[in-house]
């Protein structure tokens, strides 16, 4: 953990300072965790300051100091959902709603020689968040969670509140989606 | 193809920026939790004002049915036909089968 328990005591009880001191130590990791599970790097810095407010007015609620970090996990995850789901009202389009030719000129900017290092992130991106639209937004952040963020089983059922069993059979079925979405996109021409 | 798919989530793990934050975030975040903290200061004062009032309604309408449910003195039923003048009492003491 990167704080002492002793901090997150304080902050529980209501030591503004105490909690200044966590958000010093975790904005970076919980910026970083927001960023890639809703891919737009323009709404990162809010996500994660709802990530923190949630925090902030649920400290009370943390039981032990040992389980503040799936706690706050679970604040990020449980904030990119929201945040996904506003998204989506919006009525974004995914990939998988494209037509064929603008899937095509996805994978031509791909492979463009001439585009930034920026643009390929970009492109990187965009074709990760679409990809990952053939799955309900609690399977993206779940999958995302667990292939990209690196984290355990054991991690994610201390953050889901499930059984290891119901995390592996979500993330397996979640992963199957996927990859038959991968595979219907051209998953031998990915984003270079 | 699972190979290719890790690659892609490999990838985009290190597309995605790493962001540290704004200098703004900190003042930004506490001005979220104050306004917050106002609203809930607010709806706080108006929980407190509503069952403030609502237990002085509930102590007001107990002593109005009180008051209303309470005998009034000297007004028993008894008393109401001892009191009475046009003689029923005796007639139906008298009469007890109501016949002429």
């Amino acid at each position: 953990m990167l704080v002492e328990p002793e901090v997150i005591e304080r902050a529980r009880s209501g030591d503004d300072a105490a909690f200044n001191e966590i958000v010093r130590l975790y904005r970076k990791r919980i910026l970083g965790t927001v960023s890639r599970l809703i891919g737009r790097p323009e709404d990162v810095e809010d996500v994660g300051q709802e990530v923190f407010l949630r925090l902030y007015y649920s400290m009370e609620q943390l039981r032990t100091p040992d389980m503040f970090e799936p706690w706050l996990y679970r604040l990020t995850v449980n904030a990119a959902y929201d945040y996904l789901r506003k998204r989506k009202r919006k009525k974004e389009s995914r990939l998988s709603d494209l037509s064929e030719a603008q899937v095509t000129g996805a994978d031509a900017v791909a492979g463009s020689a001439a585009k930034t290092e920026e643009d390929r992130k970009g492109t990187i991106r965009e074709f990760v968040q679409k990809l990952l639209g053939s799955v309900s937004e609690e399977d993206r952040l779940l999958l995302l969670m667990k292939e990209v963020e690196g984290l355990s089983i054991k991690d994610l059922e201390k953050i889901y509140g499930i059984n290891e069993n119901a995390v592996k059979v979500r993330l397996f079925r979640a992963r199957q989606r996927v990859l038959k979405a991968f595979e219907k996109q051209g998953g031998d021409r990915p984003p270079a | 193809m699972e190979g290719k798919l890790d690659a892609l989530l490999g990838k985009y793990r290190a597309a995605c920026p790493e962001p540290e934050g704004s200098i703004g975030f900190m003042p930004a975040l506490w001005q979220r939790i104050d306004a917050q903290r106002r609203v809930l200061r607010q709806a706080k004062g108006w929980t407190s004002a509503t069952v403030t009032f609502a237990a002085v309604l509930c102590l007001v309408l107990a002593l109005m049915i009180s008051l209303q449910s309470a005998p009034r003195r000297g007004f028993w039923y008894v008393e109401a036909l001892d009191g009475d003048d046009d003689g029923v009492v005796e007639t139906t003491y008298q009469n007890p089968g109501g016949r002429p």
